[in-house]
């Protein structure tokens, strides 16, 4: 059986019933994991909320958006963020950041906003190392839904032909937001992904990303295909990096 | 050529009873504004079942159009103007396995 995955939600943190509503929904649905949208400010409390979600048995992972304007700020900010987050996504708000942060492998999930700006081309898709994500809670406004949905079967084909993985999140803020996976599933075949691809975007896509984060963010991780599997003497000697003298 | 049908349970969480007629609107509703009057015909919905006191109903459509009819009753956001939580529960081939059995977790295996 496949281990879901809503990659964000945005529950108001200091609401402590809503919360407990929504960790209540993750776990009924089937969901295995979710993406929690916590700014730096609030990430001490990270770990008070990973449990109210773990008593229904979904494991939460920590996420960032970064929204900046320049290239340059970005950069910055994945520098300092990127080793305390388990996903960290990027909204694009213009074609220069969208570049940069498709071509950044710090980076897990590109945020385009269909009716925006930014459109996604050929050559940003080139380059695209990270997830597209299809944000459901734009489906939800009826007025914008015709347009959404022509522009947004443009970016997943063009998803598709690339072989980028595509990300669909509920981005909740309270548990009527939610949505049965398979059912975020069956929404993505119908913007024109086929059955496996469409099922991944709220399985496999989110789940490897996190759990290969996870890794990289444990104690074990010492880089790219090398971790320490035990930590007797031996051990040591490999792990340990060589002091200044 | 003969018609299949599939069969969906859906469920609606809310804070007040639904009533079946209020459900009725809201998916149709939602299916005329997601895929238009011939979009409909091509799903050709008909509601089977609506148990008020669980807020459990069926849906029958095509069988070519049950991912429509998912992301048709993914969009319900509210009903009757209370906020509800639509979700299918289950799809099957034969209304009689949809009734027989009981309610079952959200995600079925795939």
């Amino acid at each position: 059986m496949r281990a879901f995955a809503d990659a964000c939600i945005a529950p108001p943190l200091g609401d402590l019933p809503a919360l407990e509503a929504m960790a209540e929904t993750t776990g009924r649905m089937g969901y295995g994991y979710v993406g929690l949208r916590i700014s730096p400010a609030d990430r001490m409390r990270a770990s008070n909320l990973s449990k109210i979600f773990a008593a229904h048995g979904v494991s939460v992972a920590t996420r960032l958006d970064i929204k900046e304007r320049s290239r340059h700020n970005l950069l910055r900010q994945l520098r300092s963020m990127r080793g305390r987050y388990e996903l960290v996504a990027v909204e694009c708000t213009n074609t220069q950041v969208a570049m940069a942060a498709a071509r950044d492998r710090r980076v897990d999930v590109v945020v385009l906003d269909p009716l925006g700006r930014v459109p996604f081309t050929r050559s940003l898709a080139h380059v695209c190392r990270a997830a597209l994500e299809v944000n459901f809670l734009k489906f939800l406004r009826p007025s914008e839904r015709p347009l959404l949905m022509s522009r947004l079967k443009g970016q997943l084909a063009m998803a598709s032909q690339n072989d980028i993985d595509v990300i669909c999140s509920s981005h909740a803020r309270d548990k009527w937001g939610m949505r049965n996976p398979c059912d975020l599933a069956a929404l993505c075949s119908q913007m024109g992904l086929d059955a496996p691809r469409a099922l991944d975007a709220v399985s496999r896509n989110p789940v490897s990303r996190i759990e290969a984060n996870r890794l990289r963010l444990s104690e074990d991780y010492i880089s790219e295909g090398v971790r320490m599997i035990t930590r007797g003497e031996d051990a040591k000697a490999v792990a340990v990096p060589p002091g200044p003298s | 050529m003969r018609r299949r049908w599939r069969y969906l349970q859906v469920h609606l969480e809310s804070d007040s009873p639904i009533a079946r007629e209020a459900f009725s609107t809201a998916i149709r509703s939602s299916l005329k504004t997601l895929y238009g009057e011939i979009g409909m015909a091509e799903v050709d919905m008909r509601i089977l079942d609506f148990d008020e006191s669980n807020a459990m109903g069926i849906l029958r459509c095509r069988r070519e159009a049950v991912e429509r009819l998912r992301t048709v009753v993914a969009t319900v956001t509210e009903v009757d103007g209370k906020r509800v939580l639509a979700s299918v529960r289950r799809v099957s081939g034969t209304i009689r396995s949809l009734r027989s059995r009981r309610v079952k977790p959200y995600v079925e295996s795939v």
